[in-house]
């Protein structure tokens, strides 16, 4: 009873070594001399096995010295016949350490083999087993306090790494507290390093980064902000989950990188651009001018090589003019500077046109260009001119990548919620590797080695800006030696909920100019539908101001026309457009003079409503 | 240590008796103003130790108040409260004194820690 007792004294004495969490070494110290007042052993070797390397501690050998006449024989030399008991007690630590040790004991009955003693019950008073339990503490203990060295010395190291960090970096527990902050985060918010992180740090960042992280339902995510006055600063900050040994997650880390100087200077890269290429093209359009005047012979006769010489003289500053525009677009395109001019537009004739001027081309080249269309394409509102251009950049891209004898097509169709166009040609092709690259900025990837017209290598960057613009799509199919494919999509108008767009558009302009915006719509009777799209074409052409517009709604069954015109001549207004419509010959013929347009209504901003609901309302009740 | 005083000011008045109730069941003197002025003449009358302000209330502008209360009493505790805040709103915030800015609706437990942290650093 009293010796259990004091086994149990011994190893409480034992933990208590470890709980004040001091330093490895102090921890062995202590430990030893522990075990050392407890069996008055002369030596102890004590190894640790786990996963990491050995851990051997070797009790001062001095101990052993002192002893009359004796000497420790260490393990080598184990045949030789010791003059000390030798105990050696192997344990299991929490499954995955084990500690071998081996206690030479100095006192106790002397002379005596270990083996002997694995009968004796007692041996300096304690038995085997209590030995094993104490000393199986004792190797608990010291493992104990080289898992938190390692600890210690494992977040030592990631906390350098982390403060010596280029970026800002936080981390933050699922309870939204700050957990680690490094020091270059403060720099770049500008806090000193003794300044605690203030609550409206984790408020109006963390927060919402971390409902980011959360409607993204990704693991991590980049993005891109801009703090504006006091700070002044662009970040680009990165996020993910950080998650416990089962995956769940127990917080963010966030990452912060100033870019605001990445972004000064593309900016004013931008700005160059755009300003050397607007001042080059002023002196460009003179000296075209010029060229042309000597040309004509208007400043006296010309002779034909001269001729020849002035063609090529022209043809290159075209092409100049051409990569200054190029380059213009595109730093207006990056400036998010570039304005579309919509309009409704039909593609096919879009497409025909390009067709056309890119004929002689073609046959200069021996390339056949055709085109596969749908006799009907829906209209679309978009930038005609820039629709060209991507047409214009993908058609000649074709062209020139083709070798003669080749052949380009190009394909238009209507799908689902956009329209498809396909420049398709039998080049040479492009590797797969190069998709990615083929949309960048001033990248050339050269399809064919040897002469050709060279660009600037913006025409397809500049081509994707304007169709993502447009809010359409644009991508490459291509195998090398199989030719290149280059689609793109253009978003179909909803036709309802374009005609509401405008009506609201004419609003919103006639409330900020203090104007007046009027709606009039015009029913057709029900067995002239098919005469719908000549009426239309016939309003077209009537409306006298830039900014009247004629429409169709109520699927395409009644035509309204938007105007500025003020409400008091309205009812004139609509009475000229009948007449019109009324003396229209080939109108006329096909309805044997009976009226197309029978019924009409008509609604003005501010004095029959305030928005767009109220005014189509107001007005097709007067159709009925 | 004598009983905090904290004034709460702050337009919507559930928030307040919310508020008020909370931090009065931990010990604090809490008393309350409906809109800038208000506070400003409580700030005089009482001298809180801390004061939770709203930065949006009608008439009057948070940021204003907590510039007012600074000139005065640079040594009072002002946190601001916001419903609609930005990061940038916050730092403004704080280079003119503010000891912090939290969003609403706020999260008793961690303005309590707040305030607790704030006045201990004070004394």
């Amino acid at each position: 009873m009293f010796k259990q007792l004091n086994e149990l004294d011994i190893i409480s004495r034992l933990n208590n070594v470890v709980l004040p969490m001091q330093n490895y070494e102090k921890v062995v110290k202590d430990v030893v001399a522990v075990l050392r007042k407890t069996f008055k052993y002369g030596k102890l070797k004590f190894s640790i096995f786990g996963k990491d390397k050995p851990e051997e501690i070797v009790d001062e050998p001095r101990l052993c010295a002192q002893k009359r006449g004796g000497s420790v024989k260490l393990k080598q030399n184990s045949k030789r016949p010791h003059k000390f008991n030798k105990l050696k007690i192997r344990c299991k630590i929490r499954g995955k350490a084990k500690a071998v040790i081996t206690l030479y004991l100095v006192n106790g009955s002397a002379g005596k083999r270990v083996k002997r003693l694995n009968r004796q019950v007692t041996f300096a008073g304690w038995s085997r087993k209590a030995i094993t339990r104490i000393c199986r503490q004792a190797g608990i203990v010291i493992e104990d306090a080289r898992l938190f060295r390692n600890l210690q010395e494992e977040r030592n190291k990631i906390n350098a790494v982390i403060q010596s960090a280029a970026e800002g970096i936080v981390v933050v527990d699922e309870k939204n507290e700050v957990v680690l902050v490094n020091s270059q985060t403060r720099q770049i918010l500008g806090l000193s390093h003794d300044h605690r992180i203030p609550q409206a740090f984790i408020d109006f960042i963390i927060k919402p980064l971390k409902n980011d992280l959360i409607k993204q339902n990704k693991d991590f995510f980049f993005k891109e902000l801009d703090l504006t006055t006091p700070l002044k600063i662009s970040l680009r900050i990165g996020m993910a989950w950080m998650r416990d040994f089962q995956g769940e997650k127990i917080g963010i880390v966030v990452l912060f990188q100033d870019i605001s100087k990445e972004k000064e200077a593309e900016r004013l890269k931008n700005e160059l651009i755009s300003t050397v290429s607007h001042e080059l093209r002023t002196p460009l359009a003179t000296m075209k001018e010029f060229i042309s005047i000597i040309s004509d012979g208007i400043a006296g006769p010309v002779t034909g090589d001269q001729k020849e010489y002035l063609n090529i003289i022209m043809s290159n500053m075209n092409r100049l003019c051409r990569m200054i525009n190029d380059l213009l677009d595109i730093s207006k395109l990056e400036a998010g500077r570039m304005e579309l001019k919509n309009r409704l537009v039909d593609p096919l004739l879009l497409i025909k046109d390009q067709l056309a001027s890119f004929k002689a081309e073609a046959e200069n080249k021996k390339i056949i260009l055709s085109a596969a269309l749908l006799e009907k394409l829906p209209q679309l509102y978009v930038d005609p001119d820039r629709v060209a251009q991507v047409l214009v950049n993908l058609i000649g891209n074709a062209l020139k990548f083709t070798p003669e004898a080749g052949s380009v097509m190009i394909e238009a169709k209507e799908l689902d919620e956009c329209i498809q166009i396909q420049i398709k040609d039998s080049g040479v092709g492009i590797a797969k590797e190069n998709f990615s690259k083929l949309f960048d900025r001033f990248q050339q990837i050269d399809r064919i080695p040897g002469p050709g017209a060279k660009g600037t290598g913006l025409g397809l960057a500049i081509s994707k800006s304007i169709v993502e613009l447009h809010k359409g799509k644009i991508w490459v199919e291509s195998e090398v030696g199989k030719g290149s494919k280059f689609i793109f999509t253009l978003p179909k108008i909803e036709e309802e909920a374009y005609f509401y767009e405008r009506v609201n558009d004419g609003i919103k302009r006639a409330r900020d100019n203090a104007a007046v915006f009027s709606l009039i719509v015009f029913g057709v009777k029900d067995n002239f539908k098919d005469l719908l799209p000549e009426t239309e074409a016939i309003l077209k052409k009537s409306v006298r101001q830039a900014t009247d517009m004629v429409l169709r709604f109520q699927k395409g069954s009644t035509i309204a026309i938007l105007c500025e015109n003020d409400k008091g001549v309205l009812p004139a207004f609509v009475e000229r457009l009948k007449m019109i419509i009324e003396k229209d010959e080939s109108l006329a013929s096909r309805c044997q003079g009976v009226k197309v347009l029978s019924r009409s209504g008509f609604a003005s901003y501010p004095d029959d409503g305030h928005t767009a609901k109220e005014l189509v309302e107001k007005a097709v009740a007067g159709i009925g | 240590m004598n009983v905090s005083r904290i004034l709460i000011i702050d337009d919507e008045q559930e928030c307040c008796e919310l508020l008020r109730e909370y931090l009065e069941s931990h010990g604090f003197e809490v008393e309350i103003a409906f809109d800038g002025e208000e506070g400003l003449e409580k700030v005089k009358l009482t001298r809180p130790d801390l004061v939770l302000c709203d930065i949006s209330m009608p008439g009057s502008n948070g940021a204003e108040v907590l510039k007012k209360i600074k000139e005065g009493n640079p040594g009072i505790i002002v946190i601001m409260l916001t419903g609609f805040g930005t990061f940038e709103s916050a730092i403004e915030c704080l280079k003119l004194g503010a000891y912090d800015h939290i969003a609403k609706p706020v999260e008793l437990e961690r303005l309590l820690t707040l305030i607790k942290e704030a006045l201990k650093r004070s004394f």
